[in-house]
């Protein structure tokens, strides 16, 4: 059965870390990818949009001001500088006076939301256990697009960038189980996407194949999502912001302000292999010869999609 | 892996085994000491009165054999100078010369008794040709009410066509199940015993040789220690003289216990001093003095460490300097458990990085495989899930109170320190089980564990939860019985390099590329994939 999965160029965990993750992601080009506040600098530097962060909260005294950093804003979104998994995201989409309303209709008052803040801040949810930074970030606005298959959250696209190429992609749907989170592990779908046209073809629930979305009903083959080109332009820019051979860019897709680069992620799942029914392996072997050193972004994609359309 | 890999491999796994060949075979050391379950420090002190002549004085010794085997002898004859004689009844301890004052001589004698099954040989009964055999079929002189009596017992339990084996069996089991021990008073004739179906060890084991004997089996008295508790005489390790017997049969001595009812089989307990010797009187051959035999069991760990030590120095090698046998005993005992936690982490890697498993922290089960060892595997289980259920009940409390991260960690691990101490009182009182070390119980990884377990619960529900519970304690599970495994551990003490060989493995597992056999579960979608 091994033979069979190897046959099929399916992905291991281990080949993933040893293959992988520790030939071509070196250890000093982590932190900028796994602390969004580094990310979204380097990102803007670069000409990267992203998401407005509103405000980072780095020290227990600044919670004092929180009400008022809040007042401003009707939507938001909290979250741990250097979480991992999607652990740790508490996202209000409603705000009137002192009721917060969360993304699955649960009210909240500040103080439970001074005690997340502060938990993020002593490292609970940090990807090392170190003490960490709170994000107040703008609220992605579900493109009209996706609108029918986004279930009480926010969809992305998580492309695997290897060597500054993009290789492999996937949607990230939310659901009623993953309580309005994209993260496949808890609960959100993922939708396979043909890379050459940006059009989905399947979905994965866990591990199981699946055609609708289980709370909305609605076919997920055949969506073509807006901008595709854009889309995989901001990922292979996550090889130049990071340095990183082998990363997880997650693109968001929102209706005013169009891609934005939501995070990169050095230790990408495992799971797109499955949403698209595809070893990954066997697309990353096809990049194995090339180089990326002096290719530019644009380049990198059309040269990408050319090898990809050569090998179906 | 590359090559390079491999060669570092290679090379940790030779220099492994080349050393334990090398102080195996060449510095000829034991491969790990020898484990001896049964050692007892058996002192026979004699007391002296005072008396102007000069005199020797005797007395039973043990003797080495396949059951005995002596470690050490140590005596102290106050100025009186000791000879050991090998008599056919047994080894014999003489202290001879004067002694002018009311003393106690020692002789002291570390020893190991092992249990042992005798097969049978077939029953041929000796033409009675040598002096000595004659002497095992020949009957004492007997009073006629005695002979009477046993001619009674005869009559009662043997048949006149039976055959000597049936015979002896039957001898047997009538002394063994119908004369009851009675060892409050003498019982100097065998008519009294017969009469009374009650006896001490010397009157079941006299009625015994004389009836073997008069059915043609020679058979002999055997006095010694019987070293069970019933059998001992005070808190200091005194025990009284017991006997039982010895038949021979195809020229084998098979030993009999009418006392305990063991036909052809002597349990560890017993420790024969001497051999076809009737009465007590003669035991010890001076008058004037007295006989006393003390017996305590030994520690064996310490004192095989000891012996171990002995056969180090005796190399003089430079390498057995750096033997952790040398280090205080005291530490050693901590060794032994620290140098099992890196078979721990080989069961982790496996169970992790080869099938797959999630699990709660990196080294939590190994350290909860420490803690089941110190407590046992059921009670060190229920005693962590009652510590980690209540802690968890408490996290539930604690989070309505919506604390900082830090002061309420703190509190969980307050509430965990203070269950240990609660239960610690409570044993005492209770003595659930017999010394209670909480020094290895986790504290604070179980504070940890009872905080992610929690969050765990909350963000991505029970079922990934329990995978981890369960993975958790799966691999705790098993590297607590590969900790109990006692031999490996001698080994690994002894021969500290086998960690090397843990690291070839770990080198391994860590360059493995391949699949794990979760992800054959995971990626079954693609298994049913046309290839």
């Amino acid at each position: 059965m091994f033979t069979k999965l190897s046959q099929l160029g399916v992905l291991g965990m281990n080949a993933r870390i040893g293959s992988y993750m520790l030939p071509h992601n070196k250890r000093a080009d982590y932190p900028s990818v796994d602390d969004k506040v580094i990310t979204a600098e380097r990102a803007e530097a670069l000409g990267i949009p992203v998401p407005e962060n509103y405000a980072i909260l780095e020290t227990f005294g600044s919670l004092k001001k929180l009400p008022d950093i809040l007042a401003k804003y009707s939507a938001f979104v909290i979250k741990p500088a250097r979480g991992a998994m999607g652990n740790g995201i508490m996202v209000i989409t409603e705000h009137s006076g002192s009721v917060f309303t969360r993304a699955d209709g649960r009210k909240e008052n500040i103080e439970a939301i001074r005690y997340h803040i502060s938990y993020i801040l002593s490292g609970f949810y940090s990807i090392n256990g170190y003490s960490d930074k709170a994000i107040v970030q703008y609220k992605i606005q579900t493109h009209r697009a996706l609108e029918p298959v986004a279930f009480g959250g926010v969809p992305d696209v998580r492309v695997i960038v290897h060597k500054g190429f993009p290789v492999m992609a996937m949607m990230r749907l939310p659901t009623k189980k993953s309580a309005g989170r994209a993260n496949l592990h808890q609960g959100g779908i993922g939708v396979g996407i043909d890379m050459l046209t940006g059009t989905a073809t399947q979905g994965v629930d866990g591990t199981r194949s699946i055609r609708m979305h289980p709370d909305t009903g609605k076919n997920l083959g055949g969506i073509r999502i807006p901008e595709w080109q854009k889309i995989l332009h901001l990922s292979v820019m996550g090889y130049e912001l990071s340095g990183l051979g082998y990363l997880g860019a997650d693109i968001v897709l929102d209706d005013e302000k169009g891609p934005l680069m939501l995070e990169l992620n050095a230790r990408p799942g495992l799971a797109i292999q499955l949403a698209n029914m595809i070893g990954l392996r066997k697309r990353l072997s096809l990049f194995e010869k090339e180089d990326p050193a002096g290719i530019s972004p644009e380049q990198r994609v059309q040269k990408a999609l050319e090898i990809i359309s050569t090998h179906q | 892996m590359k090559k390079i890999h491999w060669l570092i491999v290679f090379i940790l796994i030779f220099i492994a085994v080349s050393l334990i060949a090398y102080k195996t075979f060449i510095l000829g050391v034991s491969f790990i000491p020898r484990e001896e379950k049964n050692l007892w420090n058996v002192e026979l002190a004699v007391r002296v009165q005072p008396s102007t002549k000069s005199r020797k004085i005797g007395f039973p010794i043990p003797r080495q054999s396949d059951r005995i085997s002596i470690k050490n002898t140590q005596y102290d004859g106050k100025g009186m100078s000791l000879t050991i004689e090998k008599t056919p009844d047994g080894v014999r301890g003489q202290w001879s010369g004067k002694m002018s004052e009311k003393r106690t001589l020692y002789y002291r004698v570390s020893l190991a008794i092992k249990e042992k099954h005798y097969t049978l040989p077939a029953l041929e009964l000796p033409e009675p040709k040598g002096a000595r055999t004659k002497e095992f079929l020949t009957v004492e002189d007997l009073e006629p009410e005695d002979i009477k009596a046993i001619k009674k017992i005869e009559g009662e339990i043997l048949s006149p066509s039976i055959s000597p084996q049936r015979a002896i069996k039957e001898i047997f089991y009538f002394i063994y199940e119908e004369i009851l021990i009675n060892s409050r008073r003498q019982w100097k004739n065998l008519s009294d015993i017969a009469e009374h179906l009650e006896a001490d060890s010397l009157g079941k084991a006299r009625l015994f040789t004389v009836m073997a004997r008069r059915q043609g089996i020679p058979c002999r008295t055997v006095g010694g220690l019987i070293l069970r508790p019933e059998k001992k005489l005070d808190e200091k390790g005194r025990y009284e003289l017991s006997y039982w017997n010895e038949i021979n049969i195809g020229g084998k001595w098979i030993p009999v216990c009418t006392s305990y009812g063991n036909f052809a089989y002597l349990s560890d307990e017993y420790l024969p001093l001497f051999w076809n010797i009737n009465n007590t009187e003669t035991i010890l051959n001076d008058e004037n003095a007295s006989l006393r035999i003390t017996a305590n069991r030994v520690d064996s760990a310490e004192f095989t460490i000891q012996e171990y030590r002995k056969e180090l120095r005796r190399t003089k090698s430079w390498l057995m300097e750096y033997s952790l046998y040398l280090l205080p005993i005291h530490v050693q005992s901590v060794f032994r458990v620290l140098i099992l936690i890196p078979f721990g982490a080989v069961v982790l890697v496996i169970f992790r990085n080869i099938i797959g498993v999630k699990t709660f922290g990196i080294f939590l089960p190994v350290l909860l495989a420490l803690f089941f060892q110190e407590t046992g595997f059921l009670f060190g289980f229920f005693f962590f899930s009652a510590i980690v259920g209540t802690g968890f009940l408490l996290r539930f409390l604690l989070k309505k109170m919506q604390l900082l991260a830090i002061p309420h960690l703190s509190i969980i691990l307050t509430a965990v320190v203070m269950m240990l101490c609660i239960f610690a009182v409570f044993n005492r009182e209770l003595r659930i089980f017999r010394e209670f070390t909480p020094a290895l119980f986790p504290i604070v990884i179980t504070t940890i564990f009872i905080e992610r377990f929690g969050l765990m619960l909350e963000e991505e529900g029970l079922q990934n939860t329990l995978a981890s519970l369960i993975g958790s304690i799966i691999i705790a599970t098993i590297t607590y019985g590969i900790f109990s495994i006692r031999t490996l551990q001698s080994v690994v003490f002894t021969h500290p390099e086998t960690l090397f060989i843990l690291i070839a493995i770990f080198i391994m597992v860590g360059k493995y590329t391949g699949y794990r056999v979760s992800e054959l579960v995971r990626f079954r979608a693609f298994l049913k994939k046309e290839a």
